[in-house]
């Protein structure tokens, strides 16, 4: 694995700056919220809601869909990265059925990246899963590639000053988590702007 | 190595005689089934749905038929628990056998139950579940070197309750030295909330000797001194095991230990009263 480590207290450390990043700059509510604990270790997730363009119907409807997402942004211990669980809902609160769900997450996943419809194996990256400390159901995307990426981050921005194999700069930490962000939010349809990267 | 007797093939073997009532409509008759312990309810999704449209007249394809779910005791059924942890979890203690689960075809609970069908497989899970526990043990190095079919082999194997067909993938990802152990502690509650505690446990501890299941609980409920017993597979484990023992011998297919909270001590014997693990064959009626 290459670059540092994040572990769940840098990632508690660096929450606060991510959220003055991102609420200086995205409308929505924003909050930091304690969960549940590991150990001695509070788990915490920096947890919005937004409303997005959807996956339109069908060709012949002329009013935008619209789909509400619920996101907390968290951190898995297992893989030593950030991960998504979230909610997608019609804009009256009623969960969206699984197929549609499903086209949701494709449609954002495929106009980011320009991959061809068909061939991207969603259902071996989405799953429905009980949130680890919450229990309730949540989409989330499996993080086994996620901290890969967060390696080669952490090691572009020297985050592993003292050589301890750990993220121990919180400013690091935090921009590493944005970055991380900016890519995996594109799955649900959250544009983070690039001035948030900015001091 | 794994031979017929082994604790890891008992463990496979256990099986829970259910019986799958329809309280909404009660002249149609109930389907009795032995699921495996280490088994998955949403597995047996086909089966129910069978059973219903031969005998309630519910179409498979009919929306009640599809937004099925379960209950036992007044609850929704956690069903991505595996079918064992789900019947050690009830309280104030495990149902009389055959376990009697409700069959319910209105009001699919949303905000309870996650929902598994062709969007959202019980394969899918089982496999996000091993890449976790893989990623706890090896940095999920072993998982991703596997390929498809290697995933869909563990799958297959426990679906059709294939002991070999399983072991000889899961070896891969049971052998050699684990960086943290896979495990997660249920506590349920008497207004039927469920706690669950996970945290990072080495196999050992600081002085290299092997790290117990009292060691564990230290860790996990640092500031708890209640007696509290740990059990599994219907079977409370001394506080002295090993975890890595534990980990070896009673881990689920899906590569965690998955141990039950429980009040009061552990008698050395185990729990002599339980009677998770033997079927009572004067009460199965028919088997289909």
């Amino acid at each position: 694995l290459s670059g540092p480590m994040l572990s769940r207290s840098a990632f508690n450390e660096a929450l606060p700056q991510l959220l003055a990043r991102l609420s200086g700059r995205l409308s929505w509510p924003m909050r930091l919220a304690t969960v549940g604990a590991e150990s001695d270790t509070p788990v915490m997730e920096l947890q919005t809601s937004f409303l997005v363009a959807g996956p339109a119907a069908d060709a012949s409807d002329s009013a935008p869909v619209l789909v509400q997402v619920r996101l907390h942004i968290g951190f898995s211990s297992a893989y030593a990265c950030p991960v998504l669980h979230f909610c997608l809902s019609q804009p009256d609160g009623v969960p969206l059925a699984a197929s549609d769900a499903a086209d949701f997450v494709r449609v954002n996943v495929e106009s980011s990246t320009g991959e061809a419809a068909g061939q991207l194996d969603l259902a071996s990256v989405l799953s429905q899963v009980p949130h680890p400390q919450l229990g309730c159901p949540m989409y989330t995307l499996h993080p086994c590639r996620t901290a890969e990426l967060i390696g080669r981050l952490t090691s572009a921005s020297e985050a592993d000053r003292d050589g301890s194999g750990e993220v121990r700069d919180t400013n690091a930490a935090a921009l590493a988590v944005l970055s991380w962000l900016t890519v995996y939010g594109r799955a649900v349809g959250l544009q983070v702007p690039q001035s948030a990267s900015c001091s | 190595q794994t031979t017929p007797d082994s604790i890891q093939r008992q463990v496979w073997d256990g099986k829970l005689p259910v019986c799958f009532v329809l309280p909404e409509d009660p002249d149609v008759p109930p389907l009795y089934s032995l699921v495996p312990r280490v088994g998955y309810f949403p597995a047996l999704l086909d089966r129910l749905r069978a059973h219903l449209s031969r005998h309630a007249g519910i179409d498979e394809d009919s929306p009640g038929a599809q937004q099925l779910w379960l209950r036992s005791a007044g609850r929704p059924l956690r069903w991505h628990l595996p079918v064992g942890l789900l019947y050690d979890l009830e309280r104030p203690k495990p149902p009389p056998l055959p376990w009697e689960v409700e069959i319910r075809t209105r009001d699919f609970p949303t905000d309870e139950l996650v929902s598994f069908g062709p969007n959202n497989s019980l394969e899918s899970y089982f496999l996000y579940c091993l890449k976790e526990a893989d990623a706890l043990k090896h940095r999920a190095r072993v998982i991703n070197e596997m390929g498809e079919r290697e995933h869909r082999q563990l799958w297959q194997g426990l679906l059709n309750d294939q002991f070999d067909q399983f072991s000889v993938v899961n070896r891969k990802l049971m052998e050699g030295e684990a960086k943290y152990l896979p495990f997660r502690i249920y506590q349920q509650g008497a207004d039927g909330g469920l706690s669950v505690l996970q945290c990072l446990a080495k196999p050992h501890r600081e002085d290299s000797t092997p790290l117990t299941l009292s060691d564990l609980l230290r860790i996990c409920l640092p500031n708890f001194t209640d007696p509290v017993t740990l059990a599994t597979h219907g079977v409370s484990l001394p506080m002295e095991t090993p975890l890595a023992w534990a980990y070896d011998k009673l881990a689920y297919p899906d590569n965690f230990l998955h141990l039950v909270l429980q009040p009061g001590r552990c008698n050395s014997a185990g729990d002599g009263e339980s009677s998770a693990m033997q079927l009572d064959s004067s009460r199965i009626l028919t088997v289909i």
